[in-house]
This record gives structure tokens, sequence and C-alpha cells, in this order.
């Protein structure tokens, strides 16, 4: 049977638990690193999944290094994107990628909680690497 | 909020929704800081940590032109307090990181942002 939700006295999520948040989701496709999101026109967004120390935090590539150092102001743009953004930042990581990520408390989390959280992350990863590059390479 | 060793830190709370979930922003100013002129030092002190920074580009005047900036869904009644407790400290602690990498001349009280802070979540500081 699938757990609804994470304990809030235990506070802190498996891999297992958040994998059996992914049972039965129709648009996502999960390993034991993060999962797959497909929307409807057939674009494909992954979703690194990092669960501890209290949090699990939901982290996607919206452009590698190689294209995103070709963007200008690609950072400051993304800086400026998380003023209006929900729930999803921008920032370039230690690997210059520009990455999209987002963070809930794992305490009383629901399978609902976390399902929207990742397609919310997909999406607005998905918007910004269409409106950067035009393709769907993550 | 005073953090442990005794800086404060200022933030600004904002209720939100999106698809019919309620959320809570938190923003802390940094300060002023010339975007340009520090862009590689700052995008050196977030490479690591995923910290969401807020850049406001067309920076004409005012107290701050980066903050940190976070929300979190609030769900179960039972863990809205601790999740906006996970959510204050979280970008506390950065939003402080940060003003002391960037702007160490001085921890920046409540006063010097008050009158911009009011203005987020009025379409006035986009």
């Amino acid at each position: 049977m699938c757990s609804k939700m994470i304990s809030a006295k235990k506070g802190w999520a498996t891999v297992s638990e958040w994998r059996e948040f992914c049972v039965g989701a129709s648009d996502s496709a999960a390993d034991d690193a993060g999962l797959t999101v497909q929307f409807s026109n057939r674009r494909l967004q992954r979703i690194d999944v990092c669960a501890g120390d209290g949090v699990i935090e939901l982290r996607s590539v919206v452009a590698r290094r190689a294209v995103a150092e070709h963007i200008e102001d690609v950072v400051l743009m993304a800086w400026e994107r998380n003023r209006a953004s929900s729930l999803v930042g921008f920032r370039a990581d230690d690997r210059g990628r520009l990455v999209g990520e987002c963070w809930v408390p794992t305490a009383g989390l629901t399978r609902d909680e976390f399902l929207f959280l990742v397609r919310r992350a997909a999406a607005a990863c998905d918007l910004f690497e269409f409106q950067l590059t035009g393709h769907d390479r993550e | 909020m005073r953090l442990a060793g005794g800086r404060i830190q200022p933030f600004t709370l904002l209720l939100d929704s999106l698809d019919g979930r309620l959320l809570i922003r938190c923003i802390s100013p940094i300060g002023v800081v010339d975007l340009v002129a520090s862009l590689e030092a700052i995008q050196d002190s977030v490479r690591t940590k995923p910290v969401r920074l807020g850049a406001i580009r067309d920076f004409e005047d005012g107290s701050y032109n980066l903050t940190v900036q976070e929300d979190v869904l609030l769900g179960d009644r039972a863990q809205d307090a601790a999740r906006v407790n996970v959510l204050l400290k979280r970008v506390a602690e950065q939003a402080d990181r940060l003003e002391q990498i960037h702007l160490p001349d001085a921890d920046r009280a409540l006063h010097v942002f008050k009158d911009d802070l009011r203005q987020e979540g009025l379409g006035h500081r986009e």
C-alpha cells in the first residue's frame, strides 16, 4: 500500500518513500535518483530528487554549460526571473549549468504535494529552457 | 530575524496562491550591489548552494536590488508553522551570508529596507 504522507514525527524521507509517491502518476517515470515528467505536448523534463536533512530538493537542468555560456546575461536573467517565480528558483550551479530548483520540508509531505511540486518544477524549467533555446534537450 | 552570532536579517512574508494552493513567500534583502561589476563574485557565492537570488536589473533607486527569496507550500495546518520556520531560517541565513560577502561594511537593520519591503507583492518592485 502506498503511503500518502511522510510521518511528521519521522521528518525525513527515504528514496522508497518519495518513489512510492510516484506510483500511479501517469505523467512521470521514476528511478532511484529522480524522475522524468512528460507533458501533453510530448516534451520531457528530467527532475533529480535529493532527500535529506528534513527537506526534499528537486533540481532540473534548464541549459547545460555549453549552451548557457553562450546566452548573454543568462544568470542575470535567471535572477530577475526569480523575482516573479513561485516555488522554483533558477541559478548557475557549480558545473556551469543553468538549473531550476525547489524544495519542501518532508514532515507531513503528502503525495499530492510532492507531485504538484514535481510538475511545477518540471513545467517552470521546461518553459525557461524553451524560451532560452527553443529546444527540448533536458 | 536575529541569527546565531547576533547579526540581524530583515525579511517580509507574503501570502500567495498557486493553482488553488496557498504558499508563503519570504523575501530578505541583501542590499544595493553593482550587479554587473560583482556578477562573478555573486555567482561564486551561490554556485554550490541552492539559493534563490532575486535581482532588480533596471534599478534606479531604493534600498536593495538583490534579495534572497523562497517560498513554501502550506498544507496540513499542523505542519504550517514548522514549514514557515524552515523557510525563514533558510532565507535569512543565506541573505545574511551574502550580505557579509558582498556588503561587509554593515549589518543593515529593518528600517533601512522597510519602505521598499512594503512594496513587495504590490508589483512595484519587479
